[in-house]
């Protein structure tokens, strides 16, 4: 008998219609089948291949898929930070930290291989002009005048306890991080008095900005002062200590 | 065979979406150890190509993160997901086979007939491989439609808006398919 393909595939509709349930079996086939008997061969066989296809295997997944992906992942979180309004401050502020402690690395090298500045023994500044300088450190409204003072002291020969202590008050309290930055540079400068090194030791406990302190721990680091691990410990216990900076010092110090 | 997510985990998917969207692409791991086992048997079925299959994998993840912002938070994640993957599919089938078109079942037939010779001499395993090989050579259209119902369990509704069609379009695929490989593998 011919079989009408219309027909067949009008049956082939119900068992496919069947099959989208999961607990169609053997039995509803047969029902199937009872109905259309002369299509019992194709309903069979259809049935066959769909139920061999169970024994098509899958290997298991590669197990650096995962590790892939994560990969992926970590990428695109970076992405996203850079974009956010606080991450791409974060990024920059990482560069400057670094920046930062390639300039101080270079003066302490400078002053513990060549003792150059204590060289240049020239008083350039007269009484009166230090204190103006030291007014112009404390009280100047600009911070370009301030960054001029600064200058200014690092031209003084054998300075006295009292510059140091302006210095230090600088570095503790003025607003602009690149001022208390050039303060670090001149107390770097004058690095062979003890009195600069203990200043600062002590200021790194008052800072809050990541750069500054990441900057004066490296300069202790470097300095291997003595006293200055005690120091560093007090700045550890501080919940305002920036995170890469606590790593760094205890990866450095190993703390 | 991959476990495939519980219906609540699948519910949870859309939040989970929504606060990748939101920035917490961490979420995006719980997603990917939901659903890349899954998305792994999808792509060797399709494919049979294990080393492919994974690639695809990441592929689909990568666009998932890529264009994180397109989804549509109304619309079923897995809906989204398997729609990215056919498409990922669909790009690397294009690539393969430039100047076939998708619908073209003449190969299919003429290997059918090669497939009928070796059908003469084959064992059950044979046969396995076999159906291996006949399900890559329907038309990519129906080995989806197969698959994604056979084994990832969606209702032919579901399959319909993850290929964009009607729902009878799918069913008439799922039947052409099993009449194809019953032709390549039975005659």
């Amino acid at each position: 008998m011919k079989k009408n393909i219309t027909d067949l595939e009008k049956v082939l509709d119900l068992l496919v219609e069947g099959l989208e349930n999961k607990d169609f079996g053997e039995s509803d086939l047969d029902r199937l089948i009872r109905r259309h008997p002369e299509y019992a061969d194709d309903l069979r066989k259809s049935w066959k291949i769909w139920r061999e296809l169970d024994d098509i295997e899958v290997p298991e997944i590669n197990s650096l898929s995962r590790e892939r992906f994560y990969q992926t992942l970590n990428d695109f979180q970076q992405v996203a930070n850079e974009r956010m309004p606080g991450g791409k401050y974060v990024h920059i502020n990482t560069v400057l930290r670094w920046a930062a402690i390639f300039i101080i690395g270079v003066g302490v090298g400078l002053f513990a291989n060549s003792g150059f500045f204590r060289a240049g023994n020239v008083d350039k500044v007269s009484g009166n002009g230090k204190n103006q300088i030291l007014a112009q450190l404390t009280a100047g409204e600009s911070a370009s005048n301030r960054m001029a003072a600064i200058q200014h002291i690092k031209g003084l020969t054998n300075p006295e306890d009292q510059v140091f202590e302006a210095l230090f008050t600088t570095l503790v309290n003025d607003p602009n991080v690149n001022v208390r930055l050039s303060t670090i540079e001149a107390m770097l400068h004058f690095v062979d008095n003890p009195k600069s090194r203990e200043l600062l030791i002590k200021a790194i406990t008052y800072q809050d900005d990541p750069i500054v302190q990441i900057t004066l721990a490296e300069v202790i680091i470097r300095l291997q002062q003595e006293g200055s691990v005690d120091e560093i410990r007090k700045l550890l216990e501080m919940n305002e200590l920036d995170l890469e900076v606590k790593m760094h010092l205890m990866e450095t110090m190993n703390l | 065979m991959p476990l495939k997510p519980k219906p609540l985990e699948r519910e949870q998917d859309n939040f989970l979406m929504k606060q990748v969207q939101d920035g917490d692409l961490s979420k995006m791991g719980v997603l990917f150890e939901q659903y890349h086992g899954e998305l792994f048997g999808y792509f060797y079925r399709m494919t049979n190509d294990p080393a492919q299959s994974e690639d695809l994998v990441q592929n689909v993840f990568y666009r998932l993160l890529k264009y994180r912002h397109s989804f549509q938070p109304d619309g079923k994640f897995m809906y989204w997901i398997y729609g990215v993957a056919k498409n990922v599919f669909l790009d690397l089938y294009k690539k393969n086979n430039p100047l076939r078109h998708s619908q073209d079942i003449q190969d299919v037939k003429e290997v059918s007939n090669e497939e009928k010779n070796k059908e003469e001499q084959m064992v059950s395993s044979e046969r396995k491989e076999l159906l291996r090989e006949a399900l890559q050579r329907i038309s990519p259209e129906q080995r989806q439609a197969i698959i994604l119902s056979k084994f990832q369990g969606l209702k032919y509704q579901e399959i319909a808006v993850i290929a964009n069609c009607t729902e009878n379009a799918i069913k008439a695929r799922v039947r052409r398919g099993l009449t194809e490989l019953r032709n390549l593998l039975d005659h």
